[in-house]
This record gives structure tokens, sequence and C-alpha cells, in this order.
């Protein structure tokens, strides 16, 4: 029905057009939610977390700069923003042992599984490929966890040091890889 | 602290930190020793920004979930009561259909709103005049700019006075009810950068919420030297910004 870019209903949803705004919202609700869910952890919070998320996005949409990236990209750094205000403000929710290394299929840093998923994200996907794998898991669980390093340090019994360092050599190479491959 | 012995000063140090800046991973006097250096230093902060983007793009890769039934419907409904609510829109004359009945009153309420906004903005700019007028000659403004986001929407105005040091008066008049409401924003730490015809680019922190949505700065410079005033995110992100012209 809506064979449109995310930014041009993102236009309309910051304009005001119901129907663009609808149609925004229901395409990434579940690409927000589940992020939500994934850093929160708890299904009421993350609802909140992913309300506020659009209503944010909403009320920011100016600062919005697509030559900077996509817009489901940019909600899902705000989403990914609420969710640690969320986990800050009632204390670090406690995160089994064995969330680390993830399991594959609901693990956001099993590539393969991530690549049938997100035909969007395929850019990013084939550059997470390419990096080490400690490097991807450790950039995975500080992105799409919320973790900080000492936490991955603390799940994974790898060294605070260790995981600092694949973290920045990830992100580097991720954005020297994006820039490099913008048209 | 324990685990970052230094403190950050120059481009090397910061560009080590600068993914953990990015991801928002720093905190304390080494995060504040790290802003201080991108205050000063363009090519640091552009590494910052790039990074940050990356970071987002990332966030792509995220597990999808559904959400309860209804949620795009309360998004909506939160956003249509927020609209109205902010500049006492009318009750709908009549409801539309589904989602509708909210969404026709925040179409409603928006436009409204950028008009309120441009009220506020020139009553603002108005203050700002007649301030000026019952004060001293220092305060005569030199240069001027309507502080305006990336797509061209005014939320402010920005003014520049004296010979040196310069007085920086910054106004965006929305600014206090979205700190009031929503934090810090987005990406958080919001500052406003004065950027100076010589390239030297000085960053000042946006007060709190509650602190007013008026700043005054001092540069140490002439007011003529003043290019650009921008307020940005703590990753550098623009978020309105105005070039000054003279008066």
């Amino acid at each position: 029905m809506w064979d449109v870019s995310d930014e041009a209903l993102f236009a309309g949803f910051a304009s005001g057009d119901p129907a663009a705004a609808a149609a925004f919202v229901r395409r990434l609700e579940r690409k927000v939610y589940g992020l939500a869910l994934a850093i929160v952890g708890d299904p009421g919070d993350a609802q909140d977390v992913a309300q506020e998320a659009f209503v944010r996005a909403w009320r920011f949409a100016d600062s919005f700069d697509e030559r900077r990236g996509s817009v489901a990209a940019w909600l899902l750094g705000i989403t990914r923003n609420s969710a640690l205000d969320c986990v800050r403000g009632r204390g670090r929710r406690a995160l089994p042992t064995a969330e680390l290394p993830a399991e594959a299929g609901a693990d956001p840093t099993d590539v393969d599984e991530v690549v049938g998923r997100h035909d969007d994200a395929s850019r990013v996907v084939a550059l997470m490929r390419e990096l080490p794998a400690g490097q991807r898991e450790a950039l995975a669980a500080v992105t799409l966890q919320g973790l900080s390093t000492r936490e991955v340090s603390e799940l994974t019994g790898i060294p605070h040091g260790t995981v600092k360092t694949r973290v920045r050599l990830a992100l580097r190479r991720l954005r020297d890889g994006l820039e490099d491959r913008v048209p | 602290m324990t685990t970052e012995p230094t403190l950050p000063t120059t481009c090397e140090e910061v560009r080590e930190l600068a993914p953990d800046i990015a991801l928002g991973l720093l905190t304390g006097e080494v995060r504040a020793a790290a802003l201080a250096h991108l205050e000063r230093c363009g090519a640091c902060r552009a590494d910052v920004a790039g990074l940050a983007s990356a970071a987002d793009e990332v966030l792509l890769l995220a597990p999808e979930a559904t959400p309860p039934p209804g949620f795009a419907d309360r998004v909506l409904g939160r956003i249509a009561e927020l609209g109205g609510t902010e500049v006492a829109a009318p009750a709908p004359a009549g409801a539309g259909r589904g989602a509708g009945g909210t969404a026709s009153r925040w179409r409603r309420a928006r436009p409204l709103l950028a008009a309120a906004a441009v009220l506020v903005v020139l009553a603002g700019v108005l203050g700002l005049a007649l301030a000026r007028s019952r004060d001293d000659a220092p305060a005569t403004p030199v240069a001027t700019a309507e502080m305006q986001t990336g797509r061209g929407r005014t939320v402010g105005e920005v003014a520049v006075s004296g010979a040196g040091p310069a007085t920086v008066e910054v106004q965006v008049p929305e600014w206090d009810a979205l700190v009031d409401r929503w934090g810090t924003g987005p990406s958080g730490d919001y500052h406003v950068a004065i950027e100076l015809h010589d390239g030297t680019r000085l960053l000042r922190p946006v007060p709190d919420a509650g602190g007013g949505d008026a700043w005054t700065f001092t540069v140490e410079a002439p007011a003529e030297a003043v290019a650009t005033v921008s307020v940005v995110d703590g990753a550098g992100r623009v978020w309105c910004s105005g070039r000054l012209l003279p008066v």
C-alpha cells in the first residue's frame, strides 16, 4: 500500500499527515519495539520506550539529517538512548551470564540470521560480516543490547581493555566501510 | 575512573576515545575532558559525528518484535495529545475514521504549533531588542541571525555584540519546553557551538532544564569575528544553526 521510502513517510509523520504518520509508525514499530525490548528486557518498559522514541522523533524531526544516514537508523538511535535512560533510571537489569555469547537464532550478532530479516540493512550486514567475530560481538553487545564495555567484560570474562579495544576497532572499521560505500 | 588514568587532551588521545564518545560510553571527567577538546577541534568532532552515525546504522540489525496490539494507535494518539495540549487547540469538530480522530486534531494542531512557535520567536526577538534598547551601548548587536533547523524551520535567534570580548545571545523559545518534557533530547548533552571566521570553534553547554531558553555567552574575540552559532548534541549533530549577518 505504501510503496514509498521511509524518509518520505517520515516527512509526512513530521508534518502531521495522519495517513503517512500511521504508515511510518506501523512500518517501523517492530524494529523500534524489538530494539527497546532487547535493551530493557521487560515488555511493558519496552512499550513505553518505543512510544517515547516515536514521540521524540516527532518532536525532534527537524534534527534529522538524511546525509548522515537513514531515518530508520536515526530513529533506532533515539530508541537506544531512550532505552538506556530507562535502564539507568531503574538500575541496570540483571543479565543472565548465558546471555553472552548469545545463541544462534535469537542472537543479534548472528549475521546469517540477520541477513534474512533485514534486507534494508544489507550494507551494514556485509560490513559486520567482514569484522572479526570478537569485534562484531563486542560492538553488537554495546549497541544492540545496550551494555557497557565493563558489563560485556563481566559477562564474557574477556578483559575490559580488550573489550574496549574491540568495540573501538569495530566501530571505526564500520564507519570507514560505510563512508567508502556511500555513492 | 581507575581505568582511565589520564584525561584526554590531545587529538591522538581523543581519537582513541572517539568511539566511546559516539556510543555514549564515557562518563565523568574523562567525558568532560573529551568534550572540551571537541570544542576546539573540528576534525575530532567530525570523527565522533561519523562514528555516531555508524553506530546508529548497526541498530538496523536489532531483532524485531511485535508490539502489543494497538501500539501504533497509542503512539499517534500520544503525539496528537501533545500537539493539542501545547497549542491549546480546540477539540476536533468531528472525529475522523479510526486513528484519524486524534490524528486529524494533530493535523490541525501542527500549523497552530508552528504559528505559535513563530509568535514565540518573534516575541523573543522583540524581547531581545527591547532588552538591548534599555541596556548600555555594548549590547548593541553587531550581527544577528535566525536559528534554523536543517529543514529551514526558524526556531530562535542569535545576536552578537561587543568589540571584545563579544557577547553572544542565543534564544530558542521552545527549548525550555523541550528540555522539560524530554530531558536532553534524542542524543543528549546539548551545547552551543560558536564558530569564528578564523575556524576556531568554541563549545558552551546549554543550561540544564529550568535554565531558561535564552543563553548568553562571552567570547574572547570581537563580535565581528563570530561566523556561525549552532546548537549541537553530544555526538556533534546540529539541531539548529544561524549564520551571522551584520546588522
